[in-house]
């Protein structure tokens, strides 16, 4: 049995060996917001934060999370109160179909807490660890700086 | 970057968008035309929406797909008794329990019974488990014993059509040939001041969708329900019927939104197995794909091969398109007339001969594909009339402004025509009067073309300042050269082979409205759209409008979403239906509320009210309560509407069109290619969600871009996909393609289509892939095979 | 359908905290044992049934393994060190530099922060993108065992495709850059979207002496041979060359030279030919930007 804050809660998980993150989120805990495309570390869209960072949850041993912080999509803003890259993508309309978008969302998190006043250049560099086969990505980098500007403006 | 970009600031934003919708007609608009972020916007950013791969039922038992290792074989014996005794299995399906009934795909991929004992390919379905979760249905797969008798197979379309060609089918290996003539190819050499030959091969594209796809399917007595993404919910209805040999009213599919699709998530036939393994062990079943599977077993884009030539006069007339066309279908293709339309933007050409030869091999099913034909055939005809085009020393705007079609112009294509046993005159005869009077004239293009986008793009990229000529790159940095091109691309707005599209609107009682639409939700928006369509029509507000696209249970037929049919032909229907609902109303209305006809009423933001302001308005819920409660008849509780006729038969007058700007820069020592720069502009008449049509647009030309620069599928000697996933399937990625890309839209208005609107998705495929390849001519000088991977780039000039 | 469970096939996990714990654990895992930091390689070997493990010794705990030491006479890069964190690193010294900047193009940002800069070379793919580099660098490895642990040249870890000289139970523990003099260092790399693995890869360094001439050379490849490759063909025409001499003919011709050991194949991604003569190219630009900073750096 392993423990992992999973937004923000603390969850107990009883993984097999094998399982990746990614699986034990969806199958454990429901949270259908990860994900799983490719599963080879390929699209992104399986991406979560875990102590922050973002990681791709389908490379990743479930219980390599024990005892650590995950952060899903569902961790993220609730329709009532949306975060402001949700906002933004929706603004923008930086997604189709949206089966990659929890994931292009966390990745433009992480990216924005470690650059907040992006290019657009750089922007576009950050988000290419994510697959959108369905070719929203001028609209994405819209999107991010749009989230980076919102944010900013909130912490200033 | 350059000066263009900046140009294009009022154009992205959208407010110079907002402005090209000029017409007196559009600015009566109240919601068809903006911008509204997608009803499921929520859904999608907060990764609540569920997908095929999320949906479950209790107690559900976990299906596996046995998969042929061999791509041509017939199973002389199999036994499944090791498989069956395996604790945690339910049971097991093979070819021996698969329904005696055949079922297509459209009429694009005929299958034949779901399983029959041969395999056609490596990947092909061959027997299946249901267990208490995948892990245990895996293992057990390897227990299914089989005897195998190996087939000679084939994988090349062009020795699949030899005299004496392993056969795969039963009907033959190829489709009768689709031609399409006109004048007199003779004439046309004649005529001819320079002639250019063309031979080009297209590798498959995979339409790698995200978000691969499961299907889950219960079966009580006799009825089958199914919940699977699927773009086509009307015909999985239909192949379950077919296959299983029960009636349409016992088959429901409650089609989910997808993970894009592009045409890979119609119906497959691993759906089918999931209702074989439901209906055997009398429990829910789901069968989850892997994403090896998605991109390796269940379809993808035809291999295809064009060979022609085309002419024409000093001054740039075509005199002639001759071009042969052979593409495979793999196993269970049965593609023969579909696509091409580029046969009509290109058919100003005085003379012309088109043949397509469609061919079974032993690869895996190919289907329609996005932008299917025009994205091959139309890419070849595109680097055929463009080396005309240089050998003439012509501008390749002028040539297309020159050569395309425009409206009135008669369409070659003549699809419906093949349906006919008579003349079109003959046809027309019988059609009865009323429902002909709003007819275009058919096979006669009625509204949209290039040449407006091809004027106002130009102008927009800078095309005259930046294009230097013929391969001849605008900048020289060491071996860094940059080029501008330009391509065009048309497509079909829908098609009405299989029956017209339907739908139903039905206002409730509390003036709220739910439209019954069935169509794909793979991201191009119809929930929205149809949505805008039918608020626009009703004058009920966006708000209170709801859409249901996967119940066959309570969506009337459709051909779905495929052939950029939605928005056109499906929307038609909508705003049909939408028509007939408000007519009901304001009968009412006018009979109970305002002793007044239905046609002095009209309906504002859910009021009724007197068109002459003569009576204060009543919302449609208070008409529908008092109604409900006291209307004369006592019979209206709530209103149902539904389109009195078909529509037009499409193909044979609608097409979209794209055109389409790129800047390349090669670096002529390593053949890498970068996008640089990139301007897609539309015709599609009416754009009902400019948001909407912007992510098609764009995303047709990314889409188009991977296929032009490294999208192919590689397959072994022996038939197997060797690239079925993300690593060495290589798509584009943000970085990948200018994000300051930006997008115009033309300003025709479809007589027909709601609101003026046409199909979207197809045709900015075509042009994005016919313009990269002509950019990167022009920076290198030499004509680079598809996908132009680094490789091919220095292989054509010689390199390596 | 019968109620006794079906064994699945999986590996047992277990998580030491310290090095002496793990070695042992591999020493006692065997051939069936694998040492598992990020996992990216090994997951995806595993789900594709491509290896058999047995064990899985997950070694993220073990923090002495982690992060970049910098002292007068040698950078050492710990095992565990995230090519995230890698690609933070530019700033600490200039020999990091090539190094930062091609794990800025490895995999994507969610995988780097997964993925370890000895994963990488212990996955031994000929395209390892961080074996070239650190070899220019005169990379050596450490290592551990139950009972000890040796020194050696990174070139020398690499015996095919996969496979290394690492034995049974035997953990990389961290990476070493000996400083010397004044080094550049470049690379070049062509993939075909932003994204992917290297379809060649050519990384170069060059060190001068107090006289200005060249004191050592070296060139490795990535993605044209079984293993990552040193070139040294090419090196010997370097060798003791003064900056000045080092003109772009003699870089040309050495980049022709270290081309020539070059042993490409074909495969689904591209073809011999092209890596064979990219590799030329990659090589000669690479030579030429080193020589332009240690140009650069003579200016200061």
């Amino acid at each position: 049995m392993i423990i992992v804050r999973v937004n923000g809660r603390e969850q107990t998980f009883e993984p097999a060996a094998d399982t990746s993150l990614a699986n034990m989120l969806r199958d454990e805990a429901g949270l259908i917001g990860v994900r799983v495309s490719c599963a080879e570390g390929e699209c992104g869209a399986c991406t979560v934060l875990l102590d922050e960072q973002p990681v791709t949850s389908c490379l990743m041993l479930a219980h390599q999370a024990a005892g650590r912080e995950v952060t899903t999509i569902e961790g993220f803003g609730s329709p009532e109160h949306l975060h402001p890259i949700q906002q933004a993508f929706i603004e923008e309309q930086g997604f189709q179909c949206g089966f990659c978008t929890p994931g292009f969302i966390i990745a433009a998190a992480a990216f924005l807490a470690e650059n907040p006043s992006p290019t657009e250049a750089e922007a576009s560099i950050a988000m290419s660890g994510n697959i959108c086969r369905c070719g929203a990505y001028p609209y994405i980098v819209r999107a991010v700086m749009t989230a980076a500007e919102r944010l900013r403006g909130a912490t200033a | 970057m350059s000066a263009t970009i900046n140009d294009l600031a009022a154009l992205r934003d959208g407010s110079k968008t907002d402005q090209r919708l000029s017409t007196p007609a559009r600015d009566a608009f109240t919601i068809v035309g903006k911008g509204v972020p997608v009803k499921d916007a929520i859904e999608k950013v907060t990764g609540s929406i569920k997908y095929g791969v999320d949906f479950a039922v209790p107690h559900m038992a976990h299906g596996k797909i046995l998969r042929s290792p061999h791509a041509h074989a017939r199973i002389v014996r199999i036994d499944t008794a090791r498989a069956e005794a395996i604790p945690g299995v339910y049971g097991v399906v093979t070819h021996e329990d698969a329904p005696g009934g055949t079922w297509e795909n459209a009429w694009f991929n005929y299958r034949g019974r779901i399983m029959d004992g041969t395999a056609r390919f490596v990947g092909d379905e061959i027997a299946a488990v249901a267990a208490v979760s995948a892990e245990i249905a895996e293992h057990a797969l390897a227990a299914i014993d089989i005897e195998w008798e190996i087939l000679p197979a084939v994988f090349d379309p062009h020795e699949a059509r030899k005299p004496g060609a392993p056969q795969i089918r039963d009907e033959g290996n190829e489709r009768d040939a689709y031609v399409v003539e006109w004048g007199d190819i003779a004439e046309g050499h004649d005529l001819a001041d320079v002639l250019v030959e063309s031979d080009v091969v297209f590798a498959s594209q995979q339409y790698a969708s995200i978000g691969r796809n499961a299907c889950v399917a219960e079966w009580m007595n006799d009825r089958v329900t199914l919940w699977t993404s699927s773009q086509t919910p009307s015909e999985l209805r239909d192949g379950v019927h077919e296959a299983f040999e029960i009636p349409l009213s016992k088959v429901r599919v409650m089609a989910l939104p997808s993970g894009s699709s592009f045409g890979s998530w119609w119906s497959a036939n691993f759906m089918l197995v999931t209702v074989m393994l439901a209906k055997k062990i009398r429990r829910a079943v789901k069968i989850e794909l892997s994403n090896a599977e998605c991109m390796g077993t269940v379809k993808r884009r035809h291999i295809e091969h064009t060979r022609g030539r085309m002419g024409a006069k000093r001054d740039g007339t075509l005199t002639l398109a001759q071009f042969d066309h052979v593409i495979d279908n793999g196993a269970y293709g049965f593609k023969d007339d579909v696509g091409f339309f580029c046969v009509d933007m290109w058919g100003r050409a005085l003379h012309g001969d088109y043949q397509v030869h469609a061919v079974n091999t032993n690869l895996v099913t190919a289907g329609c594909m996005r932008g299917v034909g025009d994205i091959t055939l139309g890419s070849a005809v595109e680097r055929t009339a463009n080396r005309v085009a240089a050998e003439l020393d012509i501008d390749p705007i002028e040539f297309r402004l020159k050569n395309q079609i425009r409206p009135g112009e008669p369409l070659r294509m003549r699809h419906s025509l093949h349906n006919m046993d008579c003349s079109v005159e003959e046809y027309l005869a019988g059609i009865p009067e009323e429902l002909r009077a709003e007819w275009p004239e058919l096979f006669h293009l009625s509204s949209g073309s290039t040449a407006e986008i091809l004027t106002t793009g130009a102008e927009a990229f800078r095309w005259s300042e930046r294009w230097q000529g013929w391969g001849k790159p605008d900048s020289v940095d060491g071996p860094l050269r940059r080029a501008v091109g330009v391509g065009t691309g048309a497509h079909v707005c829908g098609v009405e082979f299989e029956g017209s599209s339907s739908a139903v609107v039905r206002i409730n009682g509390d003036g709220s409205a739910k439209v019954h639409a069935s169509c794909g939700r793979q991201g191009q928006g119809s929930e929205t759209t149809l949505s805008q369509v039918a608020a626009e029509e009703l004058g009920i507000p966006f708000t209170m409008i709801e859409i249901e696209t996967g119940d066959t249970d309570s969506c009337p037929w459709s051909h779905g979403s495929l052939a950029s049919n939605t928005l056109y032909r499906i929307g038609w229907a909508v705003r049909a239906a939408a028509k007939d609902a408000k007519r009901q109303l304001l009968e009412i209305a006018g009979r109970e509320v305002f002793h007044l006809a239905p046609d002095e009423l009209q309906v504002v933001e859910g009021v009724i009210a007197p068109v002459d302001g003569s009576q204060p308005g009543v919302s449609v819920e208070d008409v529908m309560n008092m109604l409900r409660l006291a209307d004369t008849l006592g019979q209206t509780s709530s209103i149902t509407g539904r389109p009195a006729t078909p529509m037009p038969p499409s193909t044979a007058f609608a097409r979209h069109f794209a055109a389409h700007f790129a800047e390349v820069e090669v670096d002529i020592e390593t053949g890498e290619i970068r996008l640089t720069d990139y301007l897609a502009t539309q015709d599609s008449g009416t754009i009902v969600n400019p948001q909407v049509m912007k992510n098609q647009v764009i995303g047709g030309a990314i889409c188009g871009a991977g296929f032009a620069l490294f999208e192919e599928l590689h397959f072994g000697d022996d038939g197997r996909v060797l690239n079925a996933n993300m690593l060495d399937y290589k798509l584009l990625r943000c970085a990948d393609f200018p994000h300051q890309a930006g997008v115009i839209f033309g300003d025709s208005y479809d007589p027909v289509g709601p609101f003026g609107a046409r199909g979207a998705g197809e045709a900015p495929m075509a042009a994005s892939v016919a313009a990269i390849q002509a950019a990167v001519f022009n920076a290198t000088g030499v004509w680079v095979e598809l996908p132009m991977t680094p490789e091919r780039v220095l292989t054509a000039m010689g390199v390596i | 359908m019968s109620t006794t469970t079906t064994e699945i096939a999986r590996f047992t996990y277990v998580r030491p905290t310290d090095l002496a714990a793990a070695v042992a654990a591999g020493a006692a895992a065997g051939p069936g044992g694998r040492y598992w930091a990020g996992g990216t390689d090994l997951m995806l070997e595993w789900q594709r049934k491509q290896r058999p493990i047995e064990t899985s010794i997950d070694i993220t705990g073990l923090t002495e393994l982690r992060g970049i030491l910098i002292d007068p006479s040698e950078i050492r890069i710990g095992a565990l060190t995230t090519l995230a964190e890698i690609e933070r690193s530019a700033a600490l010294h200039p020999d990091l530099e090539s190094l930062a900047a091609i794990a800025a193009v490895m995999c994507t940002p969610q995988t780097r922060t997964l993925a370890t800069v000895a994963g990488n070379l212990c996955n031994a793919s000929p395209a390892a993108d961080l074996a070239p580099p650190l070899i220019v660098l005169g990379a050596r490895i450490a290592t551990a065992t139950s009972d000890g642990g040796r020194e050696l040249e990174l070139e020398d870890l690499f015996t095919a495709p996969k496979q290394t000289v690492l034995t049974d139970g035997e953990l990389l523990t961290h990476i070493t850059i000996p400083l010397s003099g004044q080094r550049a260092a470049s690379y070049g790399r062509i993939a075909r979207t932003v994204v992917d693995i290297a379809l060649t890869l050519s990384a170069c360094s060059l060190t001068l002496d107090q006289q200005g001439t060249v004191s050592a050379a070296r060139i490795a490849f990535g993605s044209v041979a079984p293993t990552p490759l040193r070139a040294l063909s090419g090196e010997q025409l370097l060798l003791g060359k003064t900056l000045a001499e080092l003109t772009p003919a003699l870089l040309a011709e050495a980049a022709a030279a270290a081309a020539g050991d070059a042993n490409p194949i074909d495969d689904i991604r591209t073809s011999a030919a092209y890596r064979r003569h990219t590799v030329r190219v990659l090589t000669q630009r690479a030579l030429a930007k080193t020589v332009a900073r240690l140009s650069r750096g003579g200016d200061q």
